[in-house]
């Protein structure tokens, strides 16, 4: 009789502690609930092990890009990838690889010409192709990989 | 009846978001020569030949024990350009093993690799000429066709290996 109303009241107060914890919790939930489309935008790092994981920078994704040219689309998403590799603790020196995907090829040298102006002390392996399309309107999408350095 | 267990997994997870990891303790913020570039933070960039990369693409980068290769076309170090998928492929996979294998790995520990084709008829004919480089299993592959590759080439591979000779 006294061990089953232990048992009650143990269960009952386990219930207590789950119902509090999960109220001190909720606004944190609700902001994770109320945030998904600032969250689905954000391209920021994903950082693991000494490694930057940037996700694929296109020219649109930080707001519109100025100008229509493969230059200035190149700019504005060479300008993320080192605002995204700073943000994640790496510089452009510390880039290992790069993927650049064109939306033609007929772009490959004024991209190049963008591209090798942010690495004056030399480059992280690429890989550059022409693709069949590329979200958000841009003329390029670059994603890759930098190390940790500070 | 709650369920107390899910309900503290849900917390811990709410609770310890991950967090930036730090770096692997390496070396001073700031890089600012280009000798220093090659140095600081463990990070190498290699030529064909072994030695320092200083231009706008480094065909191969070691760090941290992983071997990151640059995509290999077939037109890379040729003078001519000739039309055939398997020449295309075996100079690419020459070049992805040179380069592996000058940044200190082997075939054996490729991990993963990709294959961009300039079409999907080329396949059959891709994987025939690729097959023989990995006689004991191949890295994970991911294969697909694209739109255009530079150089003229009807291929263009890259990867990332393991460092096994220091």
């Amino acid at each position: 009789m006294a061990t089953g109303q232990n048992e009650k009241r143990r269960a009952f107060l386990a219930n207590l502690a789950a119902i509090a914890a999960s109220i001190w919790a909720a606004p944190k939930l609700l902001a994770k609930a109320a945030a998904p489309q600032a969250q689905a935008k954000r391209h920021g790092p994903m950082v693991h092990d000494g490694l930057i994981y940037i996700s694929g920078q296109g020219a649109n994704d930080s707001g519109a890009v100025q100008g229509s040219t493969i230059g200035d689309h190149t700019r504005k998403v060479m300008e993320n990838i080192k605002r995204v590799v700073e943000e994640g603790g790496g510089t452009m020196d510390s880039i290992l690889q790069l993927n650049v995907y064109l939306a033609t090829l007929e772009h490959y040298e004024e991209m190049n010409k963008v591209y090798y102006s942010y690495f004056p002390n030399g480059g992280p392996a690429r890989c550059t192709v022409a693709v069949c399309g590329i979200p958000g309107r841009s003329l390029l999408e670059i994603s890759g990989i930098a190390a940790v350095v500070k | 009846m709650l369920n107390v267990l899910g309900i503290r997994k849900e917390l811990t997870s709410l609770i310890h978001s991950p967090a930036a990891e730090s770096g692997s303790g390496a070396g001073p913020a700031a890089i600012s020569s280009a000798g220093a570039a090659q140095n600081e933070s463990g990070i190498r960039k290699l030529s064909y030949d072994g030695s320092p990369a200083k231009g706008g693409i480094a065909p191969v980068v070691v760090h941290n024990g992983l071997i990151y290769v640059a995509g290999q076309g077939a037109n890379e170090n040729q003078a001519e350009a000739t039309l055939d998928i398997t020449t295309h492929v075996q100079r690419a996979m020459d070049n992805v093993k040179k380069l592996v294998e000058v940044a200190g790995g082997d075939m054996d520990h490729v991990l993963q690799l990709t294959v961009y084709l300039a079409s999907l008829e080329f396949y059959d004919a891709m994987n025939r000429a690729y097959r023989p480089y990995f006689p004991n299993g191949g890295p994970a592959r991911c294969t697909v066709s694209v739109a255009g590759i530079p150089g003229k080439s009807l291929v263009e591979i890259s990867c990332i290996a393991a460092v096994v000779r220091h």
